[in-house]
């Protein structure tokens, strides 16, 4: 984890008190970005600064023109970065491997081999930044002319690495103010929500190695630890990424940049379209805004919007990683948030009857969002097979099998 | 988009001024607490470092606590001998009780103090050579014993000493060992904790805030705040988060259960291939003597880290065979070339100045309990054949009758 | 920097009055509290992310 390193905590020691001593804005500014350049030389891996800079570098001229096809064109290359550097690999052995498993292997240790062994720094994060800068853009909205500013938009290192996902016109703003108007609230605000992201990491790695040590032995548990092991699996993604997230949101708010929670106690949630409010919120809202909305949203019937669902939650899935379980994932919750969305229309007065049901019993509603969500996370962590074995594993009486 | 309601209510009402004084207070009170926790002889119940107090289960001796390890069990006027290196000298699979140092101390008498700095998996780079060069001076009379170290100059998860010795000071400069260590700086370990940038910067944090002291001393007296599988799975079982000075004090083996030959049969193949990769080393000179083919990577490397200046005829090197079973299994000629193979390298040692001796070949198959380790049957020959050649270098400096 | 007065109401945030002494004793806990994780992070950064179980073959 970047945040837990030495050269990480050297960084900071070296960053902080100059920009909090240096008054002029111009000065923290660039002090700023060279801090952001200096993570990602350091932290680039493999890949290297390359990608990040030359795409940088396109959307930034890009960004600057009127024009919709050249606008578009940024977007299409930057969909192109993300999926040639993460997905590549994915489309030949996965994809083309399901229908020609020869050629999927070949072609796949082809680009293994021309390929750096780990995509860039940030991919994912970078190209839905660059991607949301692009498509606003689009919409009309003022580009981004200082390339100071540009530059620290894309490389933001506190939420370079693991987000929120930022958006252009209320980050700006934001380190307009945090750079002018820094505090020493800012930094004790900032320094608190830090170490609570910092506590949490503790928890969530104690977490992982006893998940990691008795998930093997599943079958061997008895019935209770199962489930305690199931519980632990959902405290330790919660933990795991809310701490990050405020690990970023508490160095940002140490400059004065404030930006928006990315989790909002998701696990009160007491329905799936509720869970999506409060869980990776950021992700969330960008694919509300980019997917599904320009897919049509809920403007063309039920049928549309259930489809446009399933679309928007796949690529969600598939934008954590590389592999059909997350594809699965995105898939199992996309049918869910139909299924939440549109329970209440079943005939015969059920659904009416249900929607009743959950407004007088509120905790119904909390406990079937939370086995949901937790069942789910046995699909974003292990194989679909395994994660099926689990869950049959969790449920205490022998499920009928299905017979061909 | 939305923003943090509690935290900023909290913060709201709380004072910038008074929250700076308690960070920096508690700061300097847990860095100079930490400084405290270095003076203490942490591990002194301890005989040795087994793997639950070591890094494999999460416990990362500092260089001060290894320090007054040593101090607290060899006063300065008797001899010390400074036992280290890997598990054959840890002593996995034997009990404390019938340890091969207890019964070295127990041949050796009153007159000197052994002290066991072994480590799974380690070298002599892990915690002795460094603990051997440190204490030169507070121990003018000092043997240094280890067994011939492996291919790999350190095992990762030891390096951490290596640099912490080194940022604080304590180690004169040896070009080679500056070479590797530099080196490391450069490349992409497989483990991103390992860095040699973090290792560098985590050792002048240590030095800065004596964190590794304060927290090692707590985990190890109230609270072990980190999840250790080998809590769980290694016999006897100890409860997690548990301190751990409470942790059951033992390096047991459940090979040792087994009755020889079944002992030696995993992974046989493996040990006799070994085994035979040392003959290839030899080959005959002129005058018909079995000599090493070149200079062995064991020799190279104890030539490298132990520079003439000092004294080397102080270091003892232990060439322990592979166990007697498996050499049972090679033919008698490449039994001989096993024998000649590994005194062919004390050779080569003693034309370097160090001491070496050959242990292990006409033990009985029950002295090992796998193909490399020795038993408690074998602890007391290893420690009798030891404690001779210690005898005789001490004899030979003057230090001793 | 400017600082703020925690005791006037800041107009984006809802008030919350609190006694001074309390608020200050509170600030000092809490900065501690900040101050011995920062130091166990220190110790914390050190340990290895996965298990290491060494194995003599």
């Amino acid at each position: 984890m970047i945040f837990a390193t030495y050269y990480f905590l050297a960084l900071c020691l070296l960053f902080f008190p100059v920009y909090w001593c240096v008054k002029n804005t111009r000065f923290r500014l660039g002090w700023l970005l060279a801090a952001c350049l200096l993570f990602q030389f350091h932290y680039a891996g493999a890949a290297g600064v390359g990608p990040i800079l030359l795409l940088g570098v396109a959307v930034y001229f890009l960004g600057l023109s009127d024009d919709r096809r050249l606008l578009l064109g940024g977007i299409i290359l930057c969909v192109c970065t993300l999926v040639f550097y993460k997905y590549t690999v994915f489309l030949s052995v996965d994809l083309i491997g399901m229908f020609h498993p020869a050629t999927g292997r070949l072609l796949g240790e082809w680009v293994r081999h021309h390929l750096p062994p780990t995509p860039p720094l940030a991919v994912s994060f970078f190209a839905f930044e660059f991607i949301h800068y692009l498509v606003d853009r689009c919409k009309g909205t003022l580009a981004m002319r200082n390339p100071l500013q540009f530059g620290v938009f894309s490389l933001f290192f506190p939420t370079l690495v693991a987000g929120p996902i930022k958006r252009y016109e209320q980050f700006l703003p934001s380190v307009g103010d945090g750079i002018a108007k820094v505090d020493s609230r800012d930094v004790m605000t900032g320094l608190v929500q830090a170490s609570l992201g910092y506590s949490k990491k503790m928890v969530a790695d104690n977490l992982a190695l006893w998940i990691a040590h008795s998930q093997p032995g599943f079958d061997h548990l008895s019935l209770g630890m199962r489930w305690a092991v199931f519980a632990a699996i959902a405290l330790r993604i919660l933990f795991d990424f809310s701490g990050y997230s405020d690990i970023a949101i508490g160095i940002a708010r140490m400059m004065g940049i404030r930006v928006p929670a990315n989790f909002n106690w998701p696990y009160s949630s007491t329905s799936i379209r509720d869970f999506w409010h409060r869980w990776h919120i950021s992700l969330s809202l960008w694919i509300r805004d980019y997917v599904y909305i320009p897919l049509g949203g809920s403007r063309h019937g039920a049928f549309r919007r259930f489809l446009n669902g399933l679309a928007a939650f796949s690529l969600c899935g598939l934008w954590h990683g590389p592999s059909w379980n997350f594809v699965l994932w995105g898939l199992y919750h996309g049918i869910g948030l139909s299924a939440c969305t549109a329970y209440e229309h079943v005939p015969l007065g059920i659904g009416q009857a249900l929607k009743a049901t959950f407004i007088r019993i509120p905790l119904l509603g909390w406990i079937l969002t939370l086995l949901f969500v937790c069942f789910g996370w046995l699909l974003f962590f292990y194989p679909v097979h395994e994660a099926l074995r689990m869950a049959e594993l969790l449920v205490p009486i022998e499920l009928p099998k299905l017979r061909m | 988009m939305p923003r943090n309601p509690l935290l900023e209510i909290f913060c709201g009402w709380m004072r910038p001024g008074p929250f700076f004084a308690g960070l920096i207070f508690s700061l300097l009170l847990c860095s100079l607490a930490g400084r405290w926790a270095s003076s203490l002889d942490l591990y002194g119940d301890r005989i040795r470092f087994m793997r639950k107090i070591s890094p494999e289960g999460y416990v990362f001796p500092t260089p001060d606590h290894v320090m007054r390890f040593v101090e607290g069990k060899a006063p300065r006027d008797r001899i010390l001998v400074l036992v280290g290196g890997s598990s054959k000298m840890l002593g996995t699979g034997q009990k404390n009780d019938l340890l091969w140092t207890r019964f070295l101390q127990k041949d050796l008498g009153p007159d000197y103090s052994v002290v066991n700095l072994g480590v799974r998996g380690g070298q002599p780079t892990a915690f002795l050579l460094p603990m051997a060069e440190i204490l030169e001076k507070k121990y003018p009379r000092m043997i240094v014993v280890t067994d011939e170290t492996s291919p790999d100059w350190l095992t990762p998860n030891y390096s951490y000493f290596l640099w912490q010795c080194r940022m604080d000071g304590l180690l004169s400069r040896n070009p080679s060992r500056e070479r590797e260590l530099l080196h490391s700086l450069k490349n992409g370990p497989q483990f991103p904790w390992l860095y040699g940038q973090e290792l560098l910067l985590g050792s002048l944090f240590e030095r800065m805030t004596a964190s590794k002291n304060l927290w090692n001393y707590l985990g190890y007296q109230y609270f072990f705040p980190v999840y250790s599988p080998l809590a769980e799975d290694v016999y006897p079982k100890d409860p997690q988060f548990a301190a751990r000075k409470s942790v059951y004090d033992d390096e047991y083996d459940y090979d040792i259960d087994k009755k020889v030959p079944e002992r030696f049969l995993s992974n046989l193949d493996l040990h006799l291939k070994t085994a035979r990769e040392t003959l290839v080393r030899l080959i005959k000179d002129p005058g018909g003597k079995r000599v090493l083919r070149d200079e062995d990577t064991s020799v190279t490397r104890f030539n490298d880290l132990i520079p003439e200046e000092r004294d080397r005829s102080r270091y003892l090197l232990l060439n322990v065979s592979i166990s007697p079973y498996v050499l049972s299994k090679l033919s008698p000629v490449e039994r001989e070339d096993y024998g000649d193979a590994l005194e062919a390298m004390n050779q080569s040692l003693a034309k370097k100045g160090f001491q070496a001796v050959r242990l292990g070949m006409d033990y009985p198959y029950e002295a090992y309990n796998d193909a490399i380790h020795l038993s408690d049957d074998g602890a007391p020959l290893m420690a009798r054949d030891v404690a001779e050649k210690i005898r005789d270098i001490t004899r030979n400096k003057g230090w001793s009758r | 920097m400017v600082t703020m007065n925690p005791l006037t109401p800041d107009p984006k945030s809802p008030r919350l009055v609190l006694r001074p002494v309390l608020s200050v004793c509170v600030s000092l806990i809490l900065g501690a509290l900040v101050g011995i994780i920062l130091h166990q992070l220190v110790y914390r950064f050190s340990l290895p992310a996965q298990p290491f179980v060494y194995a003599a073959f």
